[in-house]
């Protein structure tokens, strides 16, 4: 026989609101929770796209030597956990974990360091299968394509806005721009600007109108010999290359490689080589779109005014 | 000099591990035609291809004018002796005067122009082939090609002559002119070798019949002594021996029904 | 008509020297920069080392520049190479009784290439100066043509069949080798991609004396082997029976054939279609006797690399083109029409 006990009235108020309490915690606590802990935030890459990142990214791989050099000038090097073949500066890059590089990226390896951000080098004209994969992973991109000196700098800020240094990005930004004034400062006015031809390997491929390396000559105080050409890159003859008699030649290529390229035919007749006026700048520093790009700029600038 | 004189002693030839000849012996006279004849397989262009020196023998001998034309330099080679037989089609078209005069390819013993010249005209003529002269080779039939191929082995002008089935591709007619060429050679001092697929052919125009049968020699006789135990033994097939009733020499007729 | 054809090789003979004056008037004067034909000349009369002289006349002091360090041993080059290549080619069409053999048989190509890529992924390219890529070049080349020619010889008699095989089996392991080597030295693909389309950008003065070091004694003793060439083309064993050599002929043409191959290619990279098209052509207008289709192949496979070469230097400037990529764009649809042709012909 079961006792049907009637409860005293006030018993039932007070035995509800627990029970009532704890649902609302319940539901609302994880919403809570989530709010406090991550807020997603959204913020621009160097091509203009928006990248949507939960909280300051803490486990970030690099792509881009440039953007490797970029986050260490920036004071956040240890927050990398992954960087490519070639990202060989500064030192401590080196000892970072290698995934492979722009073209190969070895995806595994990559997933394995559960990165949260993961910074490329890109263009505005395609999407690289880089950025498909990681877009099919579900792993936030934040990609840069620089084609002027100037873009760098910006590119340098946005990306200190997203690791939350912000501060430290306009310090850097700041000094650099100083330095490119300083060297823009010491162009003589009025004076035709000085031949430059630059080649990286030893067929005479240079870089045209539209290439960084074009913006970084400019900025040295030099004028491009291909630069009315408007290409990325682009392949001059001996013939031209006599025709158009640079008074500057730099050569970007490792010295012990460099003598397929002087001992060409045609190469010894160039006044520049006859005068002396080759030079062998680092392609780290001139054709990377990193900070380090200002130290390039200053090492062209003083073997075209030594002329 | 002794001549074209084609002496072959104890000649065994092997092929993957199978004998094709069994120990061949014979010889044959400077100025004479022998016909090598049998059943398919008997081994008769491979006897021909030793003794051109092509082929090389396993055991036995063979010598032509008392060398062994296979240890010859190529050029005095081919002064000796040459073998000439089916070819594969020809890749290009040389004209007939043009392959014919392949012949002296190898041809060292400096001979005046006008000599050279003569000879192109005989090698031509013997076969009818003046008419065809510039005709590139790949636009003829068969026939037309097997008789440059000839004229060419004649250009070419060796004491002895191995001639690999000669008519297969030519009708009656040429058939008939080939034996009487064959005779030609023969008068003129020559020795020819010739395998014959037509025991009749044979008859008409040897001197000699050489007859093989799995690789062994089993009778070398003048045509007069063919006899149908001869044949049968060599074909298996039963004949009769006769008479032509024109030439006078001796042809062969099949039975009528097989042999029981 | 043998004297008629006799007539008109020799008639062939004069056209080819036409062209080739033609070819070295336009190829010297043009390219990315155009000379007229006048600075041209003076410069040719003043010689290598007055046209050095700065001159007041600043296109004339270009010109002497240009000229006798550039244009004039790269004309030369082209007109070198293509003749050997042709030559070449003829040769193996007899030899393989296939009008659609080129020189490349025994593998010579892509073993030039390996050797090239390899001094290119390791970095050798300054090891012995100017040097260096070549001596790769032909020692890979050589080394290709040893192992098919080995694999297809027994007992001192090489077997034309198995060679081809061989030559193809070869060839295709060495062009996955190349491959594999691109991928891992992928900083270098574009040089190694460069080098293997063929180009005659490098050429000097000392490769213009080392071409012809090895090509003219080759082809006099390509040329000597031309009676027997042409016994040979009906087949081994009638040439035999003709009193040809056999082994010891086809020996030295194919040997002789793929050192002058393996020589120019060494320095210009593999160049196609040039053994192919030309010994055709001509055996189609000269008839197939060797005796006149290998000097004329020389001659017309000379200028047809001397017109394609500069095609490749005016057809997209600034650019220059790989000289492999010209002779491959009117090789191919030449190859077609010629076969089209043929066909019609025996029908």
């Amino acid at each position: 026989m079961t006792h049907i006990t009637k409860a005293p009235k006030g018993v039932f108020r007070r035995s509800l609101v627990l029970p009532l309490v704890l649902t609302l915690v319940l539901a609302i606590g994880p919403v809570l929770a989530a709010g406090c802990a991550k807020r997603p935030k959204t913020y621009t890459d160097g091509l203009g796209r928006t990248v949507t990142l939960e909280g300051t990214p803490k486990r970030i791989v690099s792509l881009s030597p440039a953007l490797t050099e970029a986050v260490f000038s920036l004071g956040a090097g240890d927050r990398l956990v992954g960087v490519s073949t070639f990202c060989n500066r500064p030192e401590e890059a080196l000892d970072i974990e290698k995934v492979g590089d722009a073209f190969t990226l070895n995806t595994e390896k990559l997933v394995a360091l559960k990165p949260d951000l993961v910074l490329v080098a890109g263009s505005r004209d395609y999407e690289t299968q880089v950025e498909k994969d990681l877009a099919r992973l579900g792993i936030p991109a934040w990609v840069s394509g620089p084609s002027t000196v100037a873009e760098v700098l910006e590119d340098i800020k946005a990306l200190s806005e997203v690791l939350g240094v912000k501060k430290k990005g306009d310090e850097l930004v700041a000094a650099l721009s100083q330095e490119l004034d300083a060297v823009k400062a010491a162009i003589p006015e009025g004076q035709e600007k000085p031949k430059v031809f630059i080649t990286f390997d030893s067929e005479l491929w240079t870089s045209g109108g539209d290439s960084f390396i074009d913006d970084v000559i400019t900025a040295a105080g030099g004028l491009n010999i291909a630069g009315d050409v408007k290409e990325q890159y682009l392949q001059l003859s001996m013939e031209d290359l006599l025709a158009k008699d640079p008074d500057i030649i730099l050569v970007a290529i490792p010295e012990e490689m460099a003598e397929a390229l002087t001992t060409r035919p045609g190469w010894s007749s160039l006044t520049a080589v006859k005068e002396g006026k080759v030079f062998f700048p680092n392609p780290d520093l001139i054709s990377r779109p990193g900070p380090a790009v200002v130290e390039g700029i200053k090492e062209i600038a003083s073997w075209l005014r030594g002329q | 000099m002794s001549g074209g004189r084609v002496t072959v002693q104890d000649l065994v030839f092997r092929r993957g591990g199978r004998e094709v000849l069994k120990g061949i012996s014979f010889e044959v006279e400077p100025g004479r035609v022998a016909a090598v004849v049998g059943p398919n397989g008997a081994g008769k262009s491979t006897l021909l291809k030793v003794i051109s020196g092509y082929l090389k023998p396993a055991s036995g001998s063979v010598t032509v004018c008392g060398v062994d034309p296979a240890s010859l330099h190529p050029s005095e080679r081919s002064r000796l002796v040459t073998y000439s037989g089916d070819e594969p089609d020809p890749a290009f078209a040389f004209t007939v005067q043009e392959t014919v005069e392949m012949g002296r390819v190898a041809a060292e013993a400096p001979v005046s122009r006008a000599d050279l010249a003569g000879a192109l005209e005989e090698a031509l003529e013997a076969l009818q082939l003046a008419g065809l002269r510039d005709r590139p080779i790949t636009s003829l039939s068969s026939g037309e090609r097997q008789r440059v191929y000839l004229a060419r082995a004649l250009y070419q002008d060796p004491l002895v002559i191995l001639l690999d089935e000669p008519t297969t591709h030519l009708d009656m007619a040429y058939e008939v002119h080939v034996a009487g060429m064959t005779r030609d050679l023969a008068r003129r001092g020559k020795t020819v070798l010739t395998v014959v697929h037509d025991l009749n052919l044979a008859l008409r125009c040897a001197d000699r019949l050489v007859f093989l049968r799995d690789g062994r020699l089993l009778y070398n006789v003048a045509p007069g002594d063919v006899t149908s135990e001869i044949v049968g033994d060599i074909y298996g097939v039963e004949v009769r021996v006769a008479s032509h009733p024109v030439l006078g020499t001796p042809f062969v007729t099949p039975p009528s029904s097989r042999k029981a | 008509m043998a004297t008629e054809r006799a007539a008109r090789n020799q008639r062939l003979v004069a056209a080819g020297l036409l062209f080739l004056l033609v070819g070295l008037a336009l190829g010297l004067s043009l390219g990315s920069v155009s000379l007229p034909l006048r600075y041209v000349i003076r410069a040719l009369a003043k010689g290598p080392s007055r046209a050095a002289v700065p001159s007041t006349d600043e296109t004339e002091a270009l010109a002497g520049a240009i000229l006798w360090t550039l244009r004039f041993p790269r004309v030369l080059l082209a007109f070198i190479e293509g003749a050997g290549l042709a030559v070449a080619g003829s040769v193996m069409q007899g030899l393989f009784r296939n009008p659609m053999a080129d020189p490349y048989v025994l593998g010579v190509s892509s073993g030039a290439s390996l050797g090239a890529v390899l001094g290119i992924a390791l970095g050798l390219g300054g090891v012995f100066g100017m040097w260096s890529l070549p001596a790769l070049a032909f020692a890979g080349a050589l080394g290709s043509a040893a192992l098919v020619y080995a694999l297809s010889t027994h007992r001192k008699r090489t077997d034309t069949w198995t060679l081809l095989l061989a030559g193809i089996a070869v060839s295709s392991l060495i062009s996955s080798l190349i491959a594999f080597i691109m991928v891992i030295a992928r900083e270098r693909v574009d040089e190694i991609v460069f080098w293997t389309m063929g180009a005659l950008s490098r050429a000097s003065w000392m490769s213009v004396a080392a071409s012809l070091a090895y090509t003219v004694p080759g082809l006099i003793a390509l040329f000597r082997h031309a009676r027997a060439l042409n016994a040979l083309s009906f087949g081994e064993e009638p040439a035999f029976h003709m009193g040809v050599q056999v082994e010891e002929a086809k020996r030295t043409l194919l040997w002789t054939s793929s050192l002058v191959v393996a020589g120019g290619v060494a320095f210009t990279g593999p160049i196609g279609f040039i053994g192919l098209i030309v010994p055709h052509a001509v055996r189609l207008v000269a008839g197939p006797d060797h005796r006149w289709l290998m000097p004329l192949s020389g001659l017309f496979g000379g200028n047809a690399l001397l017109f394609a070469d500069l095609v490749a230097r005016v057809i997209a400037p600034p650019r220059e083109m790989p000289v492999g990529v010209i002779t491959a764009l009117s090789g191919a649809p030449f190859f077609l029409y010629l076969l089209a042709h043929s066909r019609r012909r025996r029908e």
